[in-house]
């Protein structure tokens, strides 16, 4: 054997040794990189802090306590720091979610909690062993090992103190987040339990609250349940130190409150209903220039959850624009400026009230109405044409439509002409027959859909007396998908019955792009023209109710 | 190169995958004082919870390649050491010299070539192992959860902490094959240069391993040159 060249054993260990070696670090780079979501879905938010300390990418978010997502980067822009963050969870983020850096564990670890948030998955709801619940933790600060070694204490587990052992497992690994990412828990009920566990946690004790529950077991494991669910829900109330500013800050805030109240006490003596329909120019800028100081002020606020000089400026601003707002209700109160004038003149006012009642009921009542359009074209190869029409239909409820529309046929407009001439005392009547080819037919038909799938309509269509009979055969929650519908028809005296069969489908009706379209085809008549099997084919476009509101502003 | 890949699959199979027993062994054991060690450590604190990642750093970092380096350096390193010097006294590298054959390239490329590619992998294999060493007598002796262990142990280490592991493990591996073969090309005498080269081999080997640990540990994205900058 040549001593250069290896014989196919070494060859294969060497190369199962190489491939072992590859796949460890395969699996130790999908490990230590989040493991349960490297494959998940990621939706990206970006959050722009002032100062990231502590902060480093794969960092927790969390929104109750529970983990949504991570740290996905952490990048400097000019002036601050641009948090990438990769929503892993199915919430949705709101537009008064807020971001806070906070802290958490023995070493101070940050991680950034978002809030509110609302969540949009399906509900899974499983069994859950109450009984194995822990107490809730004490303090949202608590680190893990801290958090889980007060778990371990309760009384019915004897244990050395401060360790983190076997036994807790199962009520800790709920607690925590990070150990609870595939558990069986119901984050919907955790995120809605929230503002019910804060009102609970009002009360000083809870200790007592549980205790005075001890005859009421539903009511006991329903705390203990939402404990489990919403631990550090519990803890940040207690604690509410980085969210709430502290020291003479305290002071600005409750000066805002005050003048806040003011405000809502003339507001409230005064608009009333009519202030949503009627904003005058000034009233409106206020009203806009509050919410931009408020959108200053939420942006400052969060996510450092601290008074820094820019919540301190956009406090400022604030202030001036509630002061703004509230010399402005005094006007309109003292009956100065137009609105002043409308608004304090009791006439006025009630009439603006009526037009506003009948406005809405309008409104109200052309929302109800529902409107689809279509716009076709077909290929009559029988004819040598094709034929284009535009539809509407009014459906005044969803069982009952009007179908309105014209058509350009190349069958084009037929008129028969009837002359009578008398001569000599003998009538002679000469019928004829025109053809208007490019003239316009009309459709106007009234229809009936009968369970959302037979469809009955009779009246005029594309000028011919018809009854039409539509099967809508597509799935439930889209049976226009698929449609098959006959039309029965009579073009005139001499022309006799006729029928037509089409196909319809909207192959992409839930597409965005796409789902407006339709094609459709087949038999124009049953009767051949011209020796021709009169067949058509074609397509279109639908526009929804929503569309067509939309257009009209009716929403 | 390439006409000379059976050479070089001879010397990964002779560096790397011979060196596994050995390696396992070694692992275990490591793996498993880190987790005595760490545990008695962070008990002090209560904060038994960081004993996993604080294992997985440790490992990826620094003690799977530089053990796995020395490990193989005292088995495939002074092997290499003696095989090399006694075809030197023997004169068989002058006889490869006289076949127009480059003893360099049959000799030693291949050798340098093995040890760069087989370290990393063990080193990586090292890291698994002592892991799962340290979980086995963290939770399984001492009682930590193992939840907690490999869930800190996912979150703290990072991927630059795989890349500290193999740039560092292929670093070693050339060193040590390197000084492996230097030192028995360059053996001369009688029998006892045999053994002076591997006395060598190990010792320089062991010194350079740890000297070049030091500057990759300085200059590597997230070494600590970059925290004493940064600081």
């Amino acid at each position: 054997m040549n001593p250069t060249e290896a014989s196919k054993a070494t060859t294969v260990r060497v190369g199962l040794f190489t491939l072992f070696g590859l796949a460890l670090v395969g699996a130790f780079t999908v490990f230590v990189n989040d493991k349960p979501y490297w494959w998940r879905k990621c939706e990206p938010v970006y959050i722009s802090v002032e100062d990231a300390t502590g902060l480093k990418t794969k960092s927790p978010i969390r929104s109750l306590g529970l983990q949504v997502g991570y740290l996905h980067s952490v990048e400097l822009t000019e002036t601050r720091v641009k948090l990438g963050v990769c929503i892993t969870a199915p919430i949705e983020i709101l537009p008064d979610t807020r971001a806070y850096i906070r802290g958490e564990g023995f070493l101070g670890d940050k991680f950034v909690e978002l809030k509110p948030v609302r969540y949009v998955g399906e509900v899974r709801v499983g069994p859950r062993e109450h009984h194995e619940v822990a107490p809730p933790a004490p303090a949202a600060s608590a680190s893990p090992s801290a958090t889980t070694s007060a778990s371990t204490t309760s009384a019915n587990e004897n244990r050395r103190p401060g360790s983190v052992a076997k036994g807790a497992k199962k009520g800790n690994s709920l607690l925590r987040n990070e150990l609870s990412r595939e558990e069986n828990l119901d984050p919907k009920k955790a995120l809605e339990a929230k503002p019910v566990e804060i009102e609970k946690e009002v009360q000083p004790d809870t200790s007592e609250l549980e205790k005075g529950s001890e005859g009421y077991p539903f009511h006991t494991s329903m705390v203990r349940f939402l404990d489990l669910l919403v631990p550090s829900a519990r803890a940040e109330d207690v604690s509410n130190a980085k969210e709430v500013p502290v020291g003479s800050s305290n002071r600005d805030m409750d000066k805002l409150i005050e003048q806040s109240n003011k405000l809502m006490i003339e507001m409230t003596d005064l608009t009333k209903n009519l202030k949503e329909g009627l904003q005058p120019k000034e009233l409106r800028e206020t009203i806009q220039q509050l919410n931009k100081t408020l959108q200053s002020a939420g942006k400052a606020l969060s996510p450092e959850g601290g008074l820094n000089s820019t919540a301190r400026r956009a406090l400022e601003k604030l202030e001036k624009a509630f002061e703004a707002m509230q010399a402005q209700m005094e006007r309109i109160n003292r009956g100065e400026g137009s609105v002043g004038r409308i608004l304090n003149d009791p006439v006025y006012a009630d009439e603006a009230l009526k037009a506003m009642k009948n406005l809405n009921k309008l409104l109200n009542k052309a929302a109800d109405i529902l409107f689809m359009v279509r716009l076709g074209a077909e290929q009559l190869p029988a004819y040598d044409g094709g034929r284009g029409y535009f539809q509407l239909q009014i459906f005044p409820n969803p069982t009952r439509y009007y179908l309105i529309g014209v058509t350009i046929d190349p069958r084009g407009r037929r008129t028969v002409l009837n002359t009578t001439t008398t001569s000599n005392g003998q009538s002679t009547a000469v019928s004829s027959e025109q053809i208007e080819e490019g003239g316009l037919l009309l459709t106007g038909m009234f229809g009936k859909v009968f369970w959302n799938r037979f469809d009955v309509a009779a009246g005029a269509l594309h000028s011919d007396g018809a009854v039409s009979i539509g099967l809508h055969l597509g799935p439930v929650g889209s049976e226009r998908m698929f449609t098959v519908r006959n039309d029965i028809y009579v073009r005139g005296q001499g022309v006799g019955l006729n029928d037509r069969l089409s196909v319809i489908a909207q192959p992409f009706l839930h597409n965005d792009f796409l789902g407006s379209l339709f094609v459709e085809g087949g038999l124009e008549s049953f009767r051949k023209y011209n020796g021709k099997t009169s067949a058509f084919f074609g397509g279109g476009v639908t526009f929804s109710d929503d569309d067509i509101k939309l257009l009209f502003a009716f929403k | 190169m390439w006409r000379r890949r059976g050479l070089v699959l001879k010397q990964c199979e002779s560096i790397g995958v011979s060196s596994g027993g050995i390696i396992v062994v070694a692992a275990s054991f490591m793996g498993a004082v880190l987790g005595y060690q760490f545990y008695v450590a962070f008990r002090l604190f209560n904060a038994e919870a960081l004993l996993g990642g604080t294992v997985g750093v440790a490992l990826f970092r620094e003690l799977a390649p530089v053990m796995t380096a020395i490990m193989v350096t005292g088995r495939a390193g002074a092997a290499m050491a003696a095989e090399i010097g006694s075809m030197r006294i023997s004169e068989q590298v002058d006889a490869l010299d006289v076949m127009a054959v480059d003893p360099i390239e049959f000799l030693v490329t291949p050798r340098i070539i093995a040890g760069t590619i087989m370290l990393p992998i063990l080193a990586i294999f090292f890291t698994a192992v002592a892991s799962v060493a340290g979980a086995a007598v963290a939770c399984g002796v001492l009682d930590l959860d193992s939840t907690i262990y490999w869930t800190q142990y996912a979150k703290v280490v990072d991927t630059i902490d795989l890349v500290h592991c193999t740039t560092k493990g292929a670093a070693f591996g050339m060193i040590l094959t390197w000084v492996g073969c230097f030192n028995g090309y360059r053996a001369q005498g009688g029998a006892s240069a045999v053994g002076l080269a591997t006395r060598n081999t190990v010792v320089a080997s062991c010194l350079a391993i740890l000297l070049v640990d030091y500057i990759l540990t300085s200059f590597l994205p997230f070494g600590y040159l970059r925290l004493k900058v940064e600081s």
